[in-house]
Parts: C-alpha cells; sequence; structure tokens
C-alpha cells in the first residue's frame, strides 16, 4: 500500500511523518503547483468549488507517482465538500486510474490509524495524542504574535483556504512580513476541539439571528469570528473562500455587515485556478498600508 | 528654489511621469508602455534638466522601476490615488480609477482610505473594452466620448463579456444602429461592470472620476447617469496616479538623499535576465535581474525576499 496523500498546509509535513511512522509507505508532492491545480480544474466541474479541483490534481498526481490509495476527507456537514471523494473516485476510475479511496472523516480517524498501522486502540490514541500536540506547537511556532509588528488582522473563512499556503499564496508569512499579527480563527486544533467559534455567546446570539439556518463548511464561523475582532479592537479582518464557495459566498453581505457595525476594514480574497499572485500580492499590501494608515490617524 | 519630485505610475498599458515643484506639476509625460527600460528612458528625456530631489514609484512593476531609476519610495497605485485626489479636493469621499486594464475604486472617510476594491478577475470595466470594441468599429478612442454623445437612443447592450457585447455591437450596427447610439451604450456597459465594485458598498458624494478614461466624456457622462450624481474630474486625471507618488515621496523624504541615478539611466548597457533561483527550496522562485553594463543592479521576484535586498554573485 502507497497512500497519496493531499497536502495540509503547514501541518503537511507533521502528518506525513505521523503515518509513515505507521509503517506505510506515503507520497505527497512537494507544493501544489500550478500544473496539478490545472490538471484538476481540467477534470472537474468548471463552476464546482476550488478545493475539489486542488485535491483532484494532487491525487492525480499521487497515482502517477505510484499511489495505490488515496485519502479523502469527509466533512460529513452540509456543504457539498461531503461528495467529493465520491465524485473523485468515479473521475479517476474513469480516466483509468487503479486505487482505492480512504474517506476520513472525523469519526474514523482513530479505526483508520488503527487499521493502517496494526496498532491497538490504546496505541492509536496515544499516538494521535501525541500528534495533536505536535499539530498544537506548529500552530503556535506559525502564528504567534510579535510585540514589534504594528497591527493585527483576523482570518475568517473557508478552512482549507485559509490553512494551505500554496492555494492562498502564503498569505500569513507575506502579512507578517509587511508587519502584521495574524490571528487565524481556525486552525486544526479549533476543528478538533469544536472550537471554531471564537465570539461569546451574546456574539453567537447575535450570528445566529442575522443567520438562523444551518449553511455547512464555516460560513456561520465568519460571521461570529468577524464580530469578535470587531469587538476586541483588530485593525481588520480578510475573508479567504474558494471561488462560488456555497457557504462562504452566502454569509458576504452579512460579513460586510457586521464588519460595517463594528467598524472594522474588511477584505475578501477568493481563490481558483485563474488567481494570479502579482494581482494578490498588490491588494494585500494596499491592504495593510491602508490600515496602518488608519491607525496613524487615529492614534493621532 | 522649491523641491523637485519625480513620480512614476507604471501601467499596463502606459506609463506615466509627472515632475512636482514643491505641490505644482512643472512637468509631465505619458508614454505608451512599450517595454519599461526604453518607455522609461524616453520619459525621463521629456523631463527638464533639474535636481531631483526624489523619485517615487507606483504601479504594476514598480519594483522594477525603481532599481532602474533609483527609486527613494515605493508605494501602490491606491493609496497614490487617493493622496493625489484629497489634495485637489480635500473633502472627496469617492474616488473611481479606471485605467487600462484595472479598475479600482477607493472610498474615503474622515479623510483617511477606509476601503478599496480592485477588479479582480476580468478587465471589461476598464479602458481596453472601449478601446477594442471602437477599433473594431474603426474609430480612435481618443474620438469615442465625442461621437458617443451625439447619441440620441438609448442601447443596452449585454454587459457581462467584452467578447459578447462585440457580437451584440456588430448585430446593432446591421440593424443600422447608428455609431453613436453603440458607442454610448459600450460606454454604459463599461460602467455597469466597473460597478460591479461597488456592490454591496455605500458610495458618498463627492464622487471624483481619475485614471486615462476619465477624459473620455462619455464614460463620465454613463457613471452620472448610473450613480445619479455629479462626477468630478481633475485637470490631469491620467496622471493621478503619478502625481500622488510624488507627494508621497515628498512627505517620505525628511531630508534624506536621494538614490536617483540621474543620466546613468539614459545610457546604454542594460539589460534583463531570468533565471531559477540557485537554492534548494520548493518555491522554485523565477528571478528577475536587471543588469546594467554587465553589473547586477537588482533583483526581483523571490517569495522569500532574500536576494531584493542583496545582489546575487555570479
Amino acid at each position: 500500500m502507497i497512500i497519496g496523500l493531499p497536502r495540509m498546509g503547514i501541518y503537511s509535513n507533521l502528518l506525513k511523518h505521523f503515518i509513515e511512522g505507521l509503517g506505510v509507505e506515503v507520497i505527497m508532492p512537494a507544493k501544489i503547483t500550478r500544473e496539478m491545480i490545472g490538471l484538476g480544474a481540467a477534470n472537474s466541474a468548471d463552476m464546482v468549488c476550488f478545493p475539489m479541483k486542488y485535491t483532484l490534481g494532487q491525487e492525480i498526481w499521487a497515482l502517477e507517482h505510484g499511489a495505490t490509495d488515496l485519502v479523502m476527507f469527509n466533512s460529513c456537514g452540509i456543504c457539498r465538500l461531503k461528495h467529493y471523494h465520491q465524485i473523485q473516485e468515479l473521475v479517476l476510475k474513469d480516466l483509468g486510474y487503479q486505487f482505492k479511496m480512504n474517506v476520513i472523516t472525523k469519526k474514523n480517524i482513530l479505526s483508520t490509524i488503527r487499521q493502517w498501522g496494526h496498532i491497538s486502540h490504546l496505541e492509536a490514541y496515544r499516538r494521535m495524542k501525541r500528534v495533536y500536540s505536535e499539530i498544537k506547537e506548529v500552530e503556535v511556532r506559525t502564528y504567534g504574535f510579535l510585540p514589534e509588528r504594528q497591527i493585527k488582522i483576523g482570518i475568517v473563512g473557508e478552512v482549507g483556504t485559509m490553512l494551505e499556503p500554496d492555494i492562498n499564496f502564503d498569505i500569513v508569512k507575506k502579512l507578517q512580513r509587511l508587519g502584521v499579527n495574524v490571528h487565524m480563527s481556525i486552525t486544526i486544533t479549533d476543528y478538533l476541539n469544536e472550537s471554531t467559534e471564537k465570539g461569546s455567546k451574546k456574539d453567537i446570539k447575535e450570528a445566529k439571528e442575522l443567520l438562523s439556518q444551518e449553511l455547512g463548511g464555516h460560513g456561520f464561523q465568519s460571521i461570529v469570528n468577524t464580530i469578535y475582532y470587531g469587538k476586541q479592537g483588530y485593525d481588520g479582518v480578510i475573508h479567504l473562500m474558494p471561488l462560488s464557495c456555497a457557504p462562504e459566498a452566502t454569509v458576504e453581505p452579512i460579513v460586510d455587515h457586521v464588519a460595517d457595525k463594528y467598524g472594522i476594514s474588511l477584505y475578501r480574497f477568493a481563490f481558483d485556478e485563474s488567481a494570479f499572485e502579482v494581482g494578490f500580492d498588490t491588494r494585500l499590501g494596499t491592504f495593510c498600508s491602508m490600515l496602518k494608515r488608519r491607525k496613524l490617524v487615529k492614534n493621532g | 528654489m522649491a523641491d523637485y519630485f519625480l513620480g512614476l505610475d507604471i501601467g499596463s498599458v502606459s506609463v506615466k511621469l509627472a515632475l512636482l515643484e514643491g505641490d505644482m506639476l512643472t512637468a509631465k509625460a505619458y508614454l505608451k508602455n512599450q517595454g519599461l527600460v526604453p518607455t522609461i528612458q524616453q520619459g525621463l528625456k521629456q523631463m527638464p534638466k533639474v535636481q531631483i530631489s526624489g523619485v517615487g514609484i507606483t504601479g504594476s512593476g514598480s519594483e522594477f522601476v525603481s532599481g532602474l531609476v533609483g527609486g527613494d519610495y515605493v508605494d501602490s497605485e491606491i493609496i497614490s490615488h487617493v493622496v493625489s485626489a484629497l489634495k485637489v479636493f480635500p473633502d472627496t469621499k469617492t474616488i473611481m480609477d479606471v485605467g487600462g486594464e484595472d479598475s479600482k475604486l477607493m472610498l474615503v472617510k474622515d479623510g483617511v482610505l477606509s476601503d478599496f476594491q480592485m477588479n479582480k478577475t476580468c478587465g471589461a470595466g476598464s479602458g481596453a473594452m472601449v478601446e477594442t470594441i471602437a477599433s473594431r468599429l474603426g474609430y480612435k478612442i481618443e474620438d469615442v466620448g465625442r461621437i458617443a454623445l451625439e447619441s440620441k437612443e438609448q442601447l443596452a447592450l449585454p454587459s457581462k463579456c467584452g467578447i459578447f457585447m462585440q457580437s451584440e455591437v456588430v448585430s446593432q450596427l446591421n440593424k443600422g444602429r447608428p455609431v453613436s447610439d453603440i458607442l454610448m451604450g459600450v460606454c454604459r456597459a463599461m460602467v455597469a461592470n466597473y460597478l460591479i465594485l461597488a456592490k454591496g458598498k455605500k458610495l458618498f458624494e463627492p464622487v471624483i472620476f481619475q485614471g486615462a478614461v476619465a477624459k473620455n466624456q462619455a464614460v463620465a457622462r454613463a457613471f452620472e447617469e448610473a450613480l445619479k450624481c455629479t462626477v468630478i474630474i481633475p485637470e490631469y486625471p491620467e496622471f493621478a496616479g503619478a502625481i500622488g507618488i510624488a507627494l508621497l515621496t515628498e512627505g517620505q523624504m525628511n531630508g534624506r538623499k536621494t538614490n536617483f541615478r540621474g543620466d546613468a539611466i539614459l545610457t546604454p548597457g542594460y539589460y534583463i535576465q531570468v533565471k531559477r533561483c540557485p537554492d534548494p527550496c520548493s518555491n522554485e522562485c523565477e528571478l528577475t535581474l536587471l543588469l546594467y553594463q554587465g553589473k547586477e543592479l537588482a533583483v526581483f521576484g523571490s517569495k522569500c525576499g532574500k536576494w531584493e535586498n542583496q545582489i546575487v554573485g555570479g
């Protein structure tokens, strides 16, 4: 069994080593290249959201490099991502590839680890605990605040886009280099601990008044977390999403509304295969420059 | 004697130079972008020979040009446009900039930029669309405004896609529609596309319209119709970015000595080389090297920024 693992942002190497530690051979691309994205886009429906395309592209790459097994995540939520493993399996088999698709959900992580490593339930649990604490360490290292950075920006949006530097053009490092402390509203740790809503109970109630039905993805969290950043005195919020993301596009006007209400500047980036980095850099740089100027004027 | 500050606005279609004496515009040059080195050399030759105290650069490729001319300050076009508009109209609330290939909307609150939007994936809300269709009909872009204003009847054109619009334009021509109606329709469609940037935003007066497209009277009229308010156009709308960056540079110098390379810029011996970053790294950056008489003058394009502040050896 050779597992083709998609990249998972700053956690990629950690998770690769973890699975290798179970005695399984893993191949993972060193980065999600434009070629992989192109491959995925070429074999996806045009209007499907970007995560489908960039995971499919990596799967094709992995199969071309000898993978016998693929891993795809199933959110089991409401958004359409939960169907992608099935659609990808179909598309790839139609392309003539032979492989087994392993679907990972939040509930079957432990049993999958047991099965791959041929280890006991207790051992699997122990190893998982250890990798969770390593995940936490990487997050602290990556998102730690430094006092010399002048402004604070909170990032909200779709979690895959937020956490994958190859997709979001490495927004965190770029912001940090521009003198910005970056707070990720949702990290893997938050996801595993179900602590994706940063706001207080009152903030959650306010968000529920604006969006009362279940939406899927992290659209609701985008509202709550924007309220949170507004109340916490952050200088700005950046809303990240894949182009045509149903939950995030639905909450756009609500996020705009709460940003306006709490007087916090907001910028939104939607990514797909046609996004270009130079244009992204210009907008990001300008947004930071604007926030710094506003802060200067505010402080007299 | 006042100090002279030079602003360069590097657009995708054109390069603009503005020379300020204090806050006054004393010389300007507008050139089609035909390769950055020759275009900038040509532009500088048009500037009067004065002692320059600071050079600012804005626009796409501004870092490259900064390496070439010895820039003192680089900032975004958005900030430059806002500074320029606020200088002339201090109570500006909304600034629209329509350029050759991109378009920007800026909102000002309490004298500071509070929100902005740039076109993302499509150029159908920019000057290129009007120019393409005008040239398809055999008209120069300079004449479009005058002809379109003669329009008598309103014509609805599909506005989302410039190419689809072109086929609609041809079919309207075949039906015998006057060119003035068609060109006015194209200007209105461009404005409709531009205003996608304003989605979900409240625009307040006064509204300032800058960028080279502001010279097209018909587009200005279409904006006034769509926004139902007066649109103010500065004296030299196409130089707003260049003037803005010159003003910003003036504010940034604080007695610093300029890096401006002066007449050395006009000498031959510049060439550009593209190479892969020699270090092993998954980014695989493509570096652009600017060489002058065999020596490296500046490097751009690395993601980590390690080459930008030092010259690569060998």
